[in-house]
């Protein structure tokens, strides 16, 4: 990968995400997150789970910054997001990739555009991305599909354009709604490897799932949301730390 | 600031498959029509307050720079001639010339009336036609001094009150014509406020997708604008030519038609071009300035 494009990831010391009594009220008066206090330390991997319905995509919604809290305190990067202006949040959102369960691509851009659309919002010349991107998507299996439109293409499929999009930007925190929901087995097992690669450059990842066998395997502190309560989170020092 | 304009131009030339937050083709044909329409109208309003202004200017001019003097009871023809050579000889006066009795009839019939054989029983104002130069003031007063001191007792009609409803008409046009342009900007700019409204809403979920991957509020805004600004371009062109074809067909009706009186001030003129011209780069613009602060109201509503 070019210079212009590798983004150091984030390295600076204590937690990348601190929520101090977080909670969430929709407008309609359902609360789906209460009281949540957790910390998830720079460069750390860690799983969230629990059964639908607990407030998982909320929680995930509040870090990926598609939702400010009603309630308490989220901080993300150093940044109080409820009280950060409108104009502070693309530069932090520039620094985590999400990987949405539903994939969220953009149905008239071919596989490249929605994996190069991280570069295309910052200005960066495609001759400084078209390289990664290509790379990127021969990774992932989908190198001669590049042109494609996502309605072509395979549910799998398009949950790898999904990560591919989420990842090319080198976050530094990644996160990902069930990021193998929808893949074969081999192809789930190459996932959790790119992401953990991506750990171990010292990205913070975050993967909510209901496979408790692979979090079980992983060995990865959990953070475990029921009823919009926080029952399981990680003790500082808990998680497997980058190598690099 | 060139990095800046390199990359609208980028935006702007790059092909339309890729944009970002493309086009919905059931609003853009609608929308280029309406705004065209309105283009157009704008750009006749436009030429109609030009031509106005052009005719206003001809017939005053033509109005200053001639005198009518009508001297009472001269004896004979040549002492009416002789009142025109002492008006020729006042300082600013060009052209002094007697009219005939039989012109002077002419004129009367030119009224349209027909007064048969009654006419020559009338007794027939007798005149002096008189050029005098642009913009020479106290002409007139000289003129009356100079036959009053000859002995004749004369009137003379520097046209001063038909100038006067002239201009004042002229005046009415053209502020008529300005305030339908001004209407017209308005209504465009309105419209294409609510349509980039309404494309945002449209591709609310593309919009949130570009927030969550980094992008700018300026950035989606600039998506947005620069759409409305191609759009406007091509509404404006289409607008243009349709005026230009609409005023050059009334041009001809109008030259055909033309009497006496305003055969020599041509509808159109070729200095008329720069508003056909300057019409799609403003629709253009207008869009764009539109569409930009629309979008941003609408952004700002966004997490």
């Amino acid at each position: 990968m070019n210079e212009k494009t590798r983004t150091p990831a984030y390295r600076e010391g204590g937690p990348i995400v601190r929520f101090d009594k977080v909670g969430v009220t929709y407008g309609s008066g359902t609360q789906a997150l209460r009281n949540v206090s957790f910390e998830l330390e720079s460069g750390g991997f860690y799983f969230l789970t629990g059964p639908s319905g607990a407030g998982k995509s909320t929680l995930l919604k509040l870090m990926y910054l598609a939702l400010r809290p009603s309630q308490g305190r989220a901080n993300l990067f150093g940044v109080d997001v409820g009280s950060a202006s409108r104009d502070a949040l693309p530069m932090l959102r520039r620094k985590i990739g999400v990987v949405f369960q539903d994939f969220r691509l953009l149905p008239h851009l071919s596989v490249f555009d929605n994996v190069a659309m991280p570069f295309r919002v910052r200005d960066v010349p495609k001759a400084d991305y078209a390289e990664d991107v290509d790379d990127l998507l021969r990774w992932v299996g989908l190198g001669g599909r590049i042109d494609a439109l996502p309605e072509t293409l395979s549910g799998g499929e398009q949950q790898r354009v999904a990560i591919a999009r989420a990842v090319v930007g080198k976050p530094s925190l990644l996160i990902a709604d069930e990021p193998t929901g929808n893949v074969d087995p081999e192809m789930g097992a190459r996932i959790i490897r790119l992401f953990i690669e991506l750990h171990k450059l010292g990205a913070t990842v975050v993967i909510a799932t209901h496979d408790l066998d692979l979090v079980r395997r992983s060995g990865a502190p959990v953070l475990r949301l029921e009823a919009g309560e926080l029952t399981q989170a990680p003790s500082l020092g808990s998680a497997p730390k980058a190598t690099r | 600031m060139i990095k800046a304009l390199q990359t609208l131009w980028r935006q702007i030339s790059r092909d339309s498959d890729r944009a970002l937050l493309p086009a919905d083709s059931r609003q853009v044909r609608p929308l280029t029509i309406v705004v065209s329409i309105m283009c157009a109208l704008g750009c006749l309003a436009g030429l109609g307050a030009s031509a106005g202004f052009r005719a206003a200017n001809t017939w005053t001019s033509d109005l200053k720079s001639a005198m009518s003097v009508v001297v009472q009871n001269p004896r004979t023809d040549e002492d009416l001639g002789r009142a025109a050579l002492i008006v020729g000889r006042v300082q600013g006066v060009t052209r002094s010339e007697a009219m005939s009795r039989e012109r002077a009839k002419e004129l009367l019939r030119n009224y349209g009336t027909d007064m048969g054989g009654t006419l020559d029983a009338l007794p027939v104002p007798r005149l002096i036609e008189v050029g005098v130069t642009a913009g020479q003031t106290n002409v007139k007063t000289d003129i009356e001094k100079a036959l009053k001191a000859a002995g004749y007792n004369v009137v003379v009609d520097d046209h001063s009150r038909f100038t006067g409803e002239v201009l004042r008409t002229s005046t009415v046009v053209r502020i008529v014509a300005i305030l339908a342009l001004v209407a017209l900007v308005v209504a465009a700019i309105t419209t294409i406020g609510f349509a980039a409204r309404a494309a945002l809403e449209t591709r609310r979920e593309a919009v949130s997708i570009l927030h969550l991957v980094g992008a700018k509020d300026s950035f989606v805004a600039r998506e947005v604008q620069i759409r409305f600004l191609r759009l406007g371009f091509v509404a404006g062109l289409l607008g243009a030519n349709a005026a230009g074809v609409i005023a050059l067909i009334g041009s001809t009706v109008f030259a055909f038609g033309a009497s006496d009186f305003t055969s020599g001030t041509p509808l159109l003129n070729w200095t008329d071009l720069w508003i056909l011209l300057v019409a799609p780069l403003v629709t253009a613009c207008a869009s764009a300035v539109a569409a930009d602060l629309a979008a941003r109201e609408t952004l700002r509503d966004l997490v």
